[in-house]
């Protein structure tokens, strides 16, 4: 056990603390779901990597700063502290590109990478379809061999910031003869090509960051392939391993709504009654705070999570939704604005049901940590 | 940073648990439950002094090993693991390094590692372990009393392997000087971390229980219902393993954020086991809910621990203040 920083790790958290403090927008920026927030958050993502700091742990070479990974929690940390903007590029950097690095080909990874990195691209995530939630292999929009790459048909749902991206990354059925996990590739998709059509709409909080993506005969090339033909379940499953495992939530995020959590509980004249779920939040923040230490630790020293993950989504999601209830709750009658704690709120209600239901990862927990047996 | 059990943490808490495995079926706990902790836990504790379990934080000169709170915690861990029906978590937690920091005023530190001495810990004036106790630490600045410096009231503890007795001082008694960390920040330490290897133990038992049990034709493990409330204890479990870890290191290190850190383990393992021993008790169905089934002594040991050494809401008080809320 060593829970000190080192004189390199504390430097870097200076760095960043100062960077941040010197950039970011205030007042803050409107939410990057709507069309106008967008494009202020592009600009955000643009400023962040001029300064060296949109996807801190990735070489050099491809927009990074070669940061560990303990650099990137303290990075992570400093942001939410520093109360900086939601990150747009998110889909590209934690969900697409730990997938690029470990099935892209060189080739791709040259292309792909450093676009994402300066928010050139903007990645969104293809995965939902109407018929295929929970049960991701039922998927059935189809790719079809034909001179010199793949046709795609079908419709892709609930894809988010579809409406304001680039490129999509998704999966789609080569081989419908195939059993359902096997016979799936990964493509990438410019939104551009012929034959897409995306349709926004709006979503529980009224923003317009849900989108369907219809594909009606639009070609791409065979570069568009990641991973093999046909192993596109096992490309993915990597990527949601990395999106449950730790860079999708990482701690900071929530120590720094616990912070304002309890600024609200001291402001609120009738707060006492709520003081101990507020220090159950605290608890619970630091609680997840020290498991993902812990988490990186095991990273680090070369034991990967892998079930394990699980749990950390089931935490980090039922914690935001209680953390915002304790919030509502102190608020009282103005719970009811439509303000930032109702926002904040909201989104944690999504917490739950994306990047694979609570349900689904109570399954995984059960069967694969505990050893039971399948339903 | 490295947040993780360290090399002798690891080699001590695995010697530990395979040695309960041996000597501490769940047969041996009940004999104890039968005996009101003594009889077959006696013979428990004379082979944990004589692996130098019991003197592990003692310095090495002290016949000690001079190990890690941590070290400690992981240990302490197995034994919940396996309802050691001892109390552990004051011997090796308590009264061994609070004696050893404040100098062995009365020379038996080296008999309390060989088992050949006990001192029972009564941070409220309520100690288990009290009947074969020689001597007394009582009170949060505890003073150390001789037997015959104490009257004793024996008190039915729901888990009668707890031997407990009020303990009211009637002498003059030794103040601990110099002892380092207080009372309050060892106990809820080493309880969390006990509690912390009831709740895995419970949860051992209750899986490999509802894997063999069949109702409708196949094992009741296989139902959402089951498994959904049996993943929800072990993410409880899993998520109050690190605090358990970070606040035997803020002992270890004398963190200025040791009190926080002590109430935050104290309070995730508390509530962590009670809800696994809930789930273990609903998962068992009526076969759990007898002493005739071992889950009994494990459910019992979990409530009183999560009832000694300041409970989960005393302690969540307690880190309300250092947040100043
Ligand atoms: C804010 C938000 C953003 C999203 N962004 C994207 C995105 O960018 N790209 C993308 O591809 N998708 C995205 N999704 C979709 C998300 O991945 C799906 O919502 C999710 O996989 C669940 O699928 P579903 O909504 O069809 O629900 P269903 O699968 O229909 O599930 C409905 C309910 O039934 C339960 N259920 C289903 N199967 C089981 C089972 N076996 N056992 C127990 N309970 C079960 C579920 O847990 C849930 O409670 C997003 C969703 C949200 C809310």
């Amino acid at each position: 056990m060593d829970l000190t920083w080192s004189e390199e790790e504390d430097a870097f958290r200076g760095e960043a603390r100062a960077w941040l403090e010197a950039n970011v927008p205030d007042p803050p920026l409107p939410s990057g779901d709507t069309r106008e927030g967008f494009a202020a958050h592009l600009e955000w993502e643009r400023r962040l990597f001029a300064g060296g700091w949109a996807a801190v742990s990735w070489p050099q070479r491809y927009g990074g700063r070669d940061a560990t990974l303990w650099e990137w929690l303290i990075f992570e940390e400093e942001y939410y502290r520093a109360r900086a903007p939601q990150r747009v590029t998110q889909n590209g950097i934690f969900l697409l590109a730990p997938s690029v690095f470990e099935f892209g080909t060189p080739e791709q990874q040259d292309r792909i990478l450093p676009r994402i990195a300066a928010a050139e691209d903007l990645w969104c995530q293809g995965w939902s379809e109407p018929g295929a939630g929970s049960d991701l292999a039922g998927i059935t929009s189809r790719a079809t061999r034909c001179e010199g790459g793949w046709r795609l048909d079908g419709q892709k749902l609930w894809t988010t910031r579809g409406a304001f991206c680039t490129h999509l990354f998704g999966l789609f059925r080569s081989d419908p003869a195939a059993e359902r996990h096997r016979g799936l590739t990964y493509f990438l998709v410019p939104l551009d090509a012929e034959g897409v059509r995306v349709r926004g709409f709006g979503r529980l909080d009224g923003d317009e960051g849900f989108a369907e993506v219809f594909f009606d005969d639009v070609f791409v090339p065979d570069d568009a392939v990641l991973g093999d033909v046909d192993q596109g379940w096992s490309v993915a499953m990597a990527t949601t391993g990395s999106e449950r495992g730790l860079t999708l939530r990482s701690p900071g995020r929530f120590s720094a709504v616990v912070e304002r959590l309890c600024r609200l509980y001291r402001a609120s004249p009738a707060g006492a009654a709520r003081r101990e779920r507020v220090v159950q939040g605290w608890m619970d923040a630091e609680a997840y705070r020290l498991f993902t230490l812990q988490t990186v630790t095991s990273i680090v020293e070369g034991r990967p999570p892998g079930a394990e993950s699980s749990l950390n989504k089931l935490w980090w999601s039922e914690m935001d939704v209680r953390l915002h209830e304790t919030a509502l709750d102190l608020l009282g009658d103005a719970a009811e604005l439509d303000g930032e704690w109702m926002r904040g709120f909201e989104f944690a209600l999504a917490g739950p049901i994306y990047a694979g239901t609570n349900e689904i990862q109570r399954n995984i927990a059960a069967e694969r940590l505990l050893g039971l047996p399948r339903s | 940073m490295r947040f993780a059990l360290d090399d002798d943490a690891l080699e001590v808490s695995a010697a530990v648990a395979s040695f309960l495995t041996k000597e501490c079926p769940p047969e041996l706990v009940q004999a104890a439950f039968n005996a009101g902790g003594q009889g077959p836990a006696d013979d428990l504790a004379r082979s944990l002094g004589e692996m130098g379990v019991l003197g592990m934080l003692a310095p090495a000169g002290a016949g000690g090993a001079g190990l890690s709170m941590v070290a400690a915690a992981a240990v302490l861990a197995e034994a919940g693991r396996a309802a050691a029906p001892l109390p552990l978590t004051e011997t090796i937690a308590l009264a061994v390094p609070l004696l050893a920091s404040a100098g062995d005023p009365t020379g038996i530190l080296e008999r309390v590692a060989l088992d050949d001495e006990r001192v029972a810990v009564a941070p409220c004036g309520v100690a288990p372990g009290a009947s074969r106790a020689g001597w007394f630490l009582v009170g949060p600045d505890p003073v150390l009393y001789r037997r015959d410096e104490v009257t004793l009231e024996r008190l039915d503890s729901v888990d009668r392997t707890r031997d407990l007795a009020t303990v009211t001082p009637a002498g003059p008694g030794i103040v601990l000087e110099g002892r380092g960390p207080g009372m309050v920040e060892r106990g809820a330490a080493a309880a969390a971390a006990t509690l912390l290897g009831l709740g895995r133990g419970m949860l051992d038992q209750t899986v490999a229980y509802v894997k063999d049990r069949q109702q409708f034709g196949r094992p009741i493990g296989s139902f959402q219902a089951v498994k959904h409330r049996l993943a929800d204890a072990l993410l409880l479990l899993e998520l109050a393993a690190p605090p358990v870890w970070a606040a035997a290191h803020a002992l270890d290190t004398a963190s200025p954020d040791l009190p926080r850190a002590a109430s935050l383990a104290k309070a995730m393992a508390s509530d962590a086991a009670t809800a696994t021993a809930r789930a273990a008790l609903q998962a068992h169905g009526a076969m759990g809910y007898t002493d005739q089934h071992p889950l009994h002594l494990w459910l019992k040991r979990t409530w009183c621990l999560a009832a000694s050494h300041g409970t989960a809401r005393w302690h969540r008080d307690r880190i309300a203040a250092a947040l100043q809320l």
